[in-house]
Parts: C-alpha cells; structure tokens; sequence
C-alpha cells in the first residue's frame, strides 16, 4: 500500500493543491518557509489524525478560511489494486472529522494505524534531548499505531487521571469524600498497569532494534542502551510479571498517598514514565565509558541518536505490520554526513519504504538515488517537474 | 449593516440553546419556522410549555413522569425486589424497550465526576439505599454507561451496596468499551440483561 495522491485545502499556506507522489521516493525542494514542511505535517496528519509540530489542529487552518481538508488516496501494490481514500476536516468551528472512504469514523481510534508513518525532523532531537514528554509522546504515537487498544487505554488513562486530579484537589481543600478515591485507585491501577505492561513489552524489543541499528550507525564504535524507567519509583519490581507490577504500583500509590493528598495531584502512575539512553563508547569487544546521552552526547551523536530510534520505530512498524510505513524526512538529510545518508538512503531502498524528503538543494540526494520524483514547492503552490 | 429584525434575532438565540444547534441550524429552524402556519407555531410553543409543566422526577425511582409515582413503580406487577439502576431516564426508556426487564428502576441522575465537581452527594444514592434498605430489594443491576465515569459509578455503587444483603451485578455482555446504553441496540442490550454478571 502506498500513497498515490494528495489533495490539500486551505492547510497552513495551501490554498489548493493537488499532487501525485512515487511510490519509492518523491524529492520535495523549495526554499525555506515556502511550505515544504507544512506538506510533510499535513501527510503525517492523515496517517496519525496528529500534527507532529503545532498543539491544536486549528493552528493549520490556512488564515482567513473556514477550515482545512487532507484528502489521501491510497492504493495497494498490486495491479488491480484496491484503493482507500482518507479524508481529514478541521472546520475552524466544531469537531474535528475523519472519513475512510466516505464514511465518518466516531473515534481516532478506528482512524489511526489505517497507513502507518515515520516521521524524522529537527523536532526528533527532542527525543534525545528533551523533557520526558517527548519520549513519551513518542512511544504512545508508535504504538497507538499499530495498536487500538493502546489508544483507547491512554485515553481511558487520562480521563482517570484528570478525575483523580480533581478529587485530590478538592480532598486537599477538605472537600469530597475520601470513599471515593479508593474507587479512582483501582481504576488508575488497573489502567496504568495495562499501560506499563505494554510499554515494556514494547521497550525491550526496540531497545534491541536500536542498539544494533546504531551499531551499525557507528561503524561498531558506539553502542546505545535504552532503558525503561517506570514512573512508579518501586525499585525491584518485574515488569514482566502482572501481579508484581500491580502489587509494585499499589504500594507506590500508597507510598505517595500523603503527599498526593496535600499537593492535590497525582505523583505515581505511567504518566511520569520515561526511558534512558545511554551511550557507550567501545573499542573493538572493551567499553572505555558510558555516558547519559541526554547530558553529555554531542550535536552530532544526538542526530545519529535520533536516526537510530526512527529507523528503529520504522523498523518495529515493519516487524509489526509486515508493511514498511511511510517515511518522511523532513530537512535532515542535508545535516547528516556523507556516511549516515548513504546507510539510511540505502536502507530505505532495501525494504522499499515509501519515502517523502524535503530539502533546499535537490542535490542532497547525492548519487545514491536514480529513481526520484521531483516536486517544487514556492509559496504554498507545488509544480510537478517529472 | 442592517441585522434581523428583533423578534427573529431573539429565536435565534433562543434556538442555540439546546443541543447540537449552532448558529447556521438556529437560523435555518427559524426561517423554517416563518413559513409554518400559525396553527403549528402554537403546537410547538404549547408543547415545549407543557413539558414542563406537566413532568417531573418520580419521587420513588427519579424518572421524568406524568403521574407520580411513575407508571413503573406504580405496577404492582413489576418485580419489586429487582432494581436497574441507570444514569438518566434515557437509559430507563431504552432498557424498557428491549422488554427484557422486570424488576424496577433507579435513575441516579448522572455520574461520579470530580471533574465535574460531581460526587457521590450530588447523585441519588442515599434514596437508592433506602430503598433498598426498607422494600427487602435482592437484587441490584448496575446498568451504567461503559465510559470511565460510568464505571467508577458501577464501582463506587458496588462497594458502598455491600452493607447490604444484595446481588449486585453489573451488565457486560456484548456492550463496547467506552458504549453509551442509548445507542446500543435492543437485541444486544437483551442480551447484555441477560448475560448480567455478579460483581
Ligand atoms: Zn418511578
């Protein structure tokens, strides 16, 4: 399955815009703030009903309009292939929709994982570098693509939370019975520990994808360890063990009760969770050091950090779906050296991963890539050049 | 710029009142409603007025009725020592649909939500354990909405009703997570009546 056609109205700086796309790679050159990001955004906001860089979806409204629509056609690979059309429509006042051919999907979760994305842009390097939030915003993004059920315990999981919240606000200020939040509890558990649970079966099997794609980054001379840490605080507990895991979390609860009770929040629960990276510098089979890449990784090992936890999630999509997702980068090929581009240029040709690269200089590519559809982009309009 | 005349500027709004109705629906029902004859117009001005005047909440179960009690606890023939209890009379009227209920109702008139600031005083619960308390009731059917607050009631009713020597089930068969009782059908909602579990 790949994409076939964009349309775009009124997205961010598209007025109209009507493309076709290659199903391998499809170059997009323009120069700066011409809208060659905002079309990579609208892509990844069909597939995942998200934007990976603006907070509300009314931020890409194009200014003056009433709403925005993304419309993808998409079509298998095979000859007399079948077709899907996915519809995406923000008007400026009332809900959002989501149409699969047509028909109007109630809930984003009948919507996402339809046609699975990658996305790799500056903003990845908060990944490495940023607040917890991101790591788990990206976590939560991969595996509420390939898994329903996931979105709809995270949204279960923040409901609870937010009630749970508002409960302790109000027993903090001696209001509200505490009978009730015995009841918040066992939900908070009961979700939180499907949440955990999920998180570290999916953790253990990317960390493995990670470590070796970024051996192999590296030229065998890094190695990068990622490492779950629960935002539970219940040191010992087996992950792997569902009664541990409730038993850990309850008594973590319990542990935090007072202090939840006067600072009217939360303070345990997989909703503080994050995962460490960890970068060892190797020589031959010897570790000379380890270091917390988030502190001591320079800019360059923070890029090849990232490229190696995209390709990983793009890997982990495959293994998943048997499906290659699509791929966007989004103005980061010109900031790799020479060796990463080719490894990850020639990676994409191997599994044969519908790819969408943006870039200022068409001759980014370098030789590596014969095969590429060219699109122009100036000013929020899209020339096709081949 | 010259707007619309005030009478029809004033049912305008009025109409954004209720639910779903936006600015372009209010307008489009007052327009529509012009070109009614007078006849009509009354019809709808009287019923809305009557609603409210003729109903109120049963004082035994909650439901909105015309006679009080309501025709359900008032039928010697129902099964007094079974009690549904749902969320708003909507829930009553579609679980009466399936004809699969004998017992009576309770309807607790909503949900916990400290979001909402709604807890366990701002809903019909005591009345729910008097009644339990003093008509020998044996069984209790939790038939609240499949959503986080719906089950948290479920929950919170399931521990508090265990002062009592009750049955206290919960329906589960058939019915989606997160499923709303007014927009499951009636086979299924039959069937999730009968499939009840004891919690
Ligand atoms: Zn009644």
């Amino acid at each position: 399955m790949y994409l076939e056609r964009l349309c775009l109205r009124n997205f961010r700086n598209y007025k109209e815009c009507d493309i076709t796309f290659h199903s391998l790679v499809t170059l997009v050159v323009g120069k700066n703030a011409m809208g060659k990001t905002s079309l990579l955004e609208s892509l990844y906001f069909l597939c995942t009903g998200e934007s990976y860089r603006a907070n509300s979806a009314v931020e890409l409204i194009r200014h003056t309009s009433e709403g925005f629509a993304v419309i993808g056609y998409f079509r298998s690979d095979e000859r007399q292939g079948t077709h899907i059309r996915l519809d995406a429509i923000k008007p400026r006042q009332g809900a959002f929709r989501l149409k699969t051919d047509g028909v109007l999907q109630r809930r984003r979760s009948d919507w996402i994982g339809k046609f699975n994305v990658v996305v790799f842009s500056p903003e990845s390097l908060d990944i490495v570098k940023g607040s917890p939030t991101f790591r788990r915003r990206w976590l939560d993004l991969l595996l509420s693509q390939l898994n329903r059920e996931y979105l709809e315990e995270l949204q279960r999981y923040g409901d609870i939370l937010q009630h749970r919240n508002a409960l302790l606000k109000r027993l903090s200020i001696g209001k509200g019975s505490v009978n009730e939040i015995s009841i918040w509890d066992k939900l908070l558990l009961e979700s939180g520990v499907a949440l955990v649970g999920a998180r570290h079966t999916a953790l253990v099997q990317l960390s493995g994808i990670v470590e070796t794609t970024h051996l192999s980054l590296t030229g065998e001379r890094e190695r990068l360890l990622l490492q779950y840490t629960p935002g539970l605080d219940t040191p010992g507990m087996v992950l792997s063990d569902i009664t541990n895991l409730t038993d850990s979390f309850s008594e973590a609860l319990a542990r935090s009760r007072r202090n939840e009770l006067r600072r009217g929040v939360t303070l345990v629960g997989p909703h503080r969770d994050d995962f460490t990276l960890d970068l060892e510098t190797l020589n031959g089979n010897e570790t000379l050091s380890r270091e917390t890449a988030r502190t001591y990784a320079s800019q360059g090992q923070c890029r090849t950090i990232a490229l190696a936890l995209k390709l990983a999630e793009l890997e982990f999509i495959r293994g998943d779906t048997g499906v290659a997702p699509l791929f966007l980068l989004d103005d980061v090929l010109s900031e790799l050296d020479v060796k990463r581009r080719e490894y990850l240029l020639a990676y994409l040709q191997d599994i044969a991963a519908q790819t969408v690269i943006t870039a200022t200089d068409k001759d980014v590519m370098g030789d590596e890539l014969t095969d590429v559809h060219l699109l122009v982009v100036e000013e929020g309009v899209i020339i096709n050049e081949n | 710029m010259q707007g619309y005349p005030l009478p029809l500027e004033r049912l305008i709004l009025q109409l954004q009142k209720l639910p779903t109705v936006g600015p372009k629906t209010a307008q489009r029902l007052a327009f529509f409603m012009l070109t009614l004859p007078d006849l009509e117009t009354n019809q709808i001005a009287e019923a809305i007025l009557e609603v409210k005047k003729n109903l109120s909440d049963c004082k035994i179960c909650g439901t909105i009725t015309d006679i009080n009690p309501c025709q359900i606890c008032s039928n010697p023939r129902r099964d007094q020592q079974i009690i549904c209890v749902v969320e708003q009379p909507d829930d009553l009227w579609a679980i009466e649909r399936t004809e699969s209920h004998k017992g009576l109702y309770h309807v607790l008139g909503g949900v916990l939500s400290p979001l909402d600031g709604v807890g366990p005083d701002s809903l019909r619960i005591d009345t729910l354990f008097n009644r339990i308390h003093n008509n020998a009731v044996k069984e209790v059917i939790l038939a609240t909405n499949w959503d986080t607050e719906g089950q948290a009631t479920a929950l919170y009713l399931t521990q508090q009703l265990e002062q009592f020597q009750v049955t206290v089930s919960r329906i589960a068969y058939g019915i989606p997570v997160g499923g709303d009782l007014e927009y499951i059908d009636e086979l299924t909602l039959a069937k999730a009546l009968e499939g009840r579990r004891t919690v």
